[in-house]
């Protein structure tokens, strides 16, 4: 009786109460966070005013608007400086986002960050296998961070000394978290 | 045992007596019982509006704390961009993909006769797909023990695993063979932390 007792008169009070207290203990940290920041909020923008172009620098690598036009034309800075030839750009972002929506859903290991959109390109390189890693090379060292996410590598059996490689280019832009 | 014998007169009243106490008791633990369980209950109910009080006073200060930081308007909203870009950025460059290690090992490791005509490469599960040539089926074991890492000898190659050869000859008019090489296509696994710079 005793245990009926417990569970049908304190086990749900018990229950409430530890949600009270996780969701006051999250509120908690939240309030520390948003306090430290408008503690530090006046420096900050002194900074920022001061360094300018940190920021300016911070929209290229990860700008808040998709800029796939600054990606094209690291494309073709690096297919020039290459030698190679640039044959085919296909946009893929839309694939991207629903493959990695896809594995967030299943509860796999996601590497980008939630507050950054991925987008993509496909393309198809053709050149001499020194000529890729010089592309390769000129991609890594873009303003803009992207990432060759991976990399298909085929013999020219017509053409002698020549590859085609096919690569997905993987580019990001900020998503500011929704409140 | 002074020879009279006892003799009860109602019979049943011993155990109607037993009965009774018994019930007494079981109404006395019953009562404390309820008692202690309405005691706990009682303070758990305290100690439950104390919370929502707590909970209520850190909502209030959360309310004015973003007021705060609303009235500030586009520079707050400046620095929260900032700060939350340069977070991201942070955590994209510890994944950030480089291809240099991964193709100076295979240049470096693979045998002079042996030719690679396809490599497929998955970053994300550390795969390759590796096909090529070679002038006999030694220099396919020569590759595969070249690429695949021993602990005297590192590579990024944690693996190399033979899918097939396959000899392929060219014959002249006569039926002469004029040129033999090896097809051969291996899978090989390969530390995906050695891609990555943050890593």
């Amino acid at each position: 009786m005793s245990l009926a007792l417990l569970f049908a008169v304190l086990q749900p009070l018990i229950g409430e109460i530890q949600a009270v207290q996780v969701e006051i203990e999250n509120r908690e940290q939240l309030l520390a966070e948003r306090e430290a920041f408008l503690r530090t909020l006046d420096q900050k923008i002194a900074i920022l005013a001061r360094e300018a172009k940190h920021e300016q620098q911070l929209n290229v690598v990860l700008p808040v608007s998709g800029e796939e036009e600054d990606v094209l034309r690291v494309i073709h800075q690096a297919g020039t400086a290459s030698g190679g030839t640039v044959r085919r750009i296909n946009n893929i972002s839309s694939g991207i986002q629903n493959s990695i929506n896809s594995r967030r859903a299943r509860g796999e290991g996601v590497r980008v960050p939630a507050t950054v959109l991925p987008l993509g390109v496909e393309l198809d390189f053709t050149g001499s296998y020194q000529q890729l890693r010089v592309f390769l090379t000129e991609l890594q060292r873009s303003p803009r961070l992207l990432d060759v996410a991976a990399l298909e590598i085929h013999r020219n059996a017509q053409l002698a000394d020549s590859v085609t490689a096919t690569m997905t280019v993987q580019f990001y832009r900020y998503a500011e978290p929704k409140a | 045992m002074n020879g009279v014998a006892e003799i009860n007169l109602a019979p049943g009243s011993e155990y109607l007596g037993l009965v009774r106490k018994r019930r007494r008791r079981v109404y006395a633990w019953t009562f404390l019982i309820a008692a202690a369980v309405a005691v706990v209950w009682g303070g758990l109910f305290v100690y439950q509006q104390q919370l929502i009080q707590k909970k209520r006073e850190v909502d209030r200060r959360l309310a004015a704390v973003e007021a705060e930081i609303t009235r500030l308007g586009d520079q707050a909203t400046r620095v929260t961009l900032f700060e939350g870009r340069l977070a991201a950025v942070d955590d994209l460059l510890s994944d950030h993909v480089t291809w240099d290690p991964f193709l100076q090992d295979l240049e470096r490791l693979l045998p002079p006769p042996a030719i690679v005509t396809r490599i497929e490469v998955n970053v994300t599960e550390g795969k390759v797909e590796l096909g090529g040539e070679t002038p006999d089926i030694d220099t396919v074991s020569q590759t595969l023990a070249s690429l695949a890492s021993t602990p005297s000898r590192p590579t990024i190659f944690s693996s190399a695993t033979l899918e097939n050869v396959n000899r392929v000859q060219q014959d002249n008019i006569a039926g002469e063979a004029i040129s033999v090489r090896y097809e051969f296509a291996a899978s090989l696994n390969f530390d995906t932390a050695k891609v990555r710079y943050g890593q």
